[in-house]
């Protein structure tokens, strides 16, 4: 995926950037999975979404309607990445588990999709919104991070 | 079950918010779109549900088994609600190993569920041992959120130690007055001819032997001649297991091969109808008075399951073992490393008291290195001598010493103890 996000980068130093935050993203995945540290999971899947939001800054333009893809190639990395550190386990699965989970990542991975398209047709319906559009798109935000930060807590409650 | 959150919450919630943070920073939508996902699995996620309450039932085919013997046991799991991944592992304690299925399984389970989880259990080394550490995770929606019990469910498995094949034992000097398979010195009743004798009154008229009776009477004397036999008498043995010291290395012990012993020896010699006692001579002592039959058998393999070196620096000496459990006409087999100074001193005296005393010496020496440099070399060449001269001195009051080492069969080293006591025999007539 970094290969292909630096590939497609119109400008050749985003390209040059891309493919180095990828391969380092790589190696760092591979270091998760290797050495069972589930904290460079994220740590790899950030630096890929480094990389792209690096050739949407450069390259500018209007909407890139590749991000939903984008978006649940992630999710599905990240997924696929910490289901291999359960994997490492050495827990015997039920028959047919494979698949289950397969299909639920693929599953997921097609929400995402759905949702980004939704999110993105959203934007550009509110696009000539102006300032108080802009201004509700922050108290989102804002309220989704505390959100979750409130869901972190409760669940750091829940396992004391 | 104890709740707790996994890696992926502080991961999912870190990408989350640089998504979101970078999409406010750089007016670009798009990156809101990457973090979406990862803010929709953690709101989902995280909401608290019911926690999980599964019922687990742990059963084993068989409560005793043999060394080497593989057992079966079952983990039969139920739950009211569904959960979407449940993880047993069912902890194996030493000396035991999985030999069939795996002890760590991962099951779906849905509404009023239950699944019934099968793996074989091979039995490697004798003893008492419990199973029952269950270990339970639950993980919820997207992996989050983890629930972990650790249950107790004892269910116990003695493993007895498989018995060597012994076709002779070591036959004991003097015998007791109830019938068994041993030939006694004395003359009586019996199967075994023994001597002639002239016609007494009372003798039966079946024990006249013709043949000699009709070459008495060619010679003039015209007697009968009657044959004496030897009556088939029981006889009392009694094991005394030395377990002040163990040599160990690796999976191997000294103690081990001297419980082996000790077990296949009480075996063979309560089929031979004799009565059978235990000593176990260490840190604890430890009796059985001598029986017979097949309680007796269990009463002592029972006892050698429990064997185990416990630390002691007290002096201990014959004296304080209670008299009924050593016969004065009983032998006394002991199966010893002559390791402790206590045991050797125990032992002799024991043979000074007059007890028919033969030891099997499971050695110890397979178990200790001779060392790299010269010092050590020599150091264990001295020890080797030290035993050797322990071994002369038990030889020279009566005692045949046969070193056991486990590449050998027992039944080689109870032939060593018969011949010793053949030729000691001899000497002494």
């Amino acid at each position: 995926m970094g290969a292909w996000l630096a590939l497609v980068a119109e400008n050749e130093a985003v390209g040059t950037v891309g493919g180095v935050l990828a391969v380092a993203a790589a190696a760092l995945l591979l270091a998760a999975l290797a050495l069972r540290l589930a904290v460079l999971v994220p740590a790899a899947v950030g630096l890929l979404g480094l990389s792209y939001a690096l050739s949407l800054l450069v390259d500018g333009g209007g909407l890139d309607t590749r991000a939903p893809f984008v978006a649940a190639a992630l999710f599905a990395v990240a997924e696929l990445a910490y289901w291999t550190l359960e994997l490492r386990d050495a827990v015997a699965d039920e028959p047919g588990a494979v698949l289950r989970r397969v299909s639920l990542v693929a599953g997921l991975a097609v929400l995402v999709v759905g949702l980004g398209l939704v999110l993105l047709t959203v934007v550009e319906l509110v696009d000539a919104g102006g300032r108080g559009v802009e201004l509700l798109g922050v108290l989102a935000a804002v309220a989704a991070l505390a959100l979750l930060a409130l869901a972190a807590r409760r669940s750091g409650a829940g396992a004391a | 079950m104890t709740r707790s959150a996994t890696a992926r919450v502080a991961g999912y919630a870190a990408l989350a918010a640089f998504g979101l943070l970078g999409a406010l920073v750089a007016r670009r939508p798009e990156l809101a779109v990457l973090a979406a996902p990862f803010a929709l699995a953690l709101a989902l996620g995280l909401q608290p549900g019911r926690p999980p309450q599964p019922r687990v039932r742990l059963t084993v085919d068989r409560e005793r088994a043999l060394e080497g013997d593989e057992v079966g046991v079952e983990l039969e799991v139920r739950t009211d609600f569904p959960l979407e991944r449940l993880e047993l592992l069912l902890a194996v304690p030493s000396g035991l190993e999985v030999a069939e299925g795996s002890s760590a399984h991962a099951v779906r389970l849905g509404w009023e569920d239950e699944r019934v989880l099968q793996l074989k259990l091979r039995c490697l080394r004798w003893g008492n041992h419990t199973l029952g550490d269950v270990r339970l995770r639950a993980r919820g929606r997207f992996g989050l959120v983890t629930w972990e019990q650790q249950l107790w469910l004892p269910v116990p498995l003695r493993v007895y130690p498989r018995p060597e094949a012994l076709r002779r034992l070591v036959p004991p000097r003097s015998t007791q007055p109830f019938s068994g398979n041993d030939v006694a010195r004395q003359k009586g009743d019996g199967l075994e001819f023994a001597d002639l004798r002239l016609f007494a009154p009372g003798d039966r008229v079946r024990s006249i032997n013709w043949r000699a009776s009709a070459r008495v009477r060619a010679r003039g004397t015209g007697d009968l001649v009657v044959n004496e036999r030897h009556p088939e008498r029981n006889a009392d043995v009694i094991l005394f297991l030395d377990s002040f010291v163990d040599a160990r290395r690796g999976g191997r012990s000294s103690l081990d091969l001297a419980v082996r012993a000790a077990s296949s020896l009480a075996t063979r010699y309560l089929e031979r109808r004799d009565r059978v006692g235990l000593v176990s001579f260490g840190g604890i002592l430890r009796w059985l008075v001598p029986g017979m039959g097949l309680a007796q058998r269990y009463r002592i393999v029972d006892a050698l399951l429990e064997t185990e070196v416990v630390f002691n620096y007290a002096w201990k000496d014959v004296s304080i073992i209670p008299a009924r459990t050593l016969p004065p006409q009983a032998l006394v087999l002991a199966v010893t490393p002559l390791l402790d100074e206590r045991s050797v001193a125990a032992l002799l005296d024991l043979r000074a008291r007059g007890h028919d005393l033969a030891l099997v010496e499971v050695s110890p020496e397979p178990f200790a290195d001779p060392g790299d440099d010269e010092l050590d070399r020599l150091a264990h060449r001295l020890w080797l001598l030290h035993r050797r001269e322990l071994r002369a001195r038990f030889e020279a009051a009566g005692v045949p010493v046969a070193v056991w080492r486990d590449d050998a069969p027992l039944e080689a080293v109870l032939e060593e103890v018969r011949s010793f006591r053949r030729h000691a025999r001899l000497v002494r007539a």
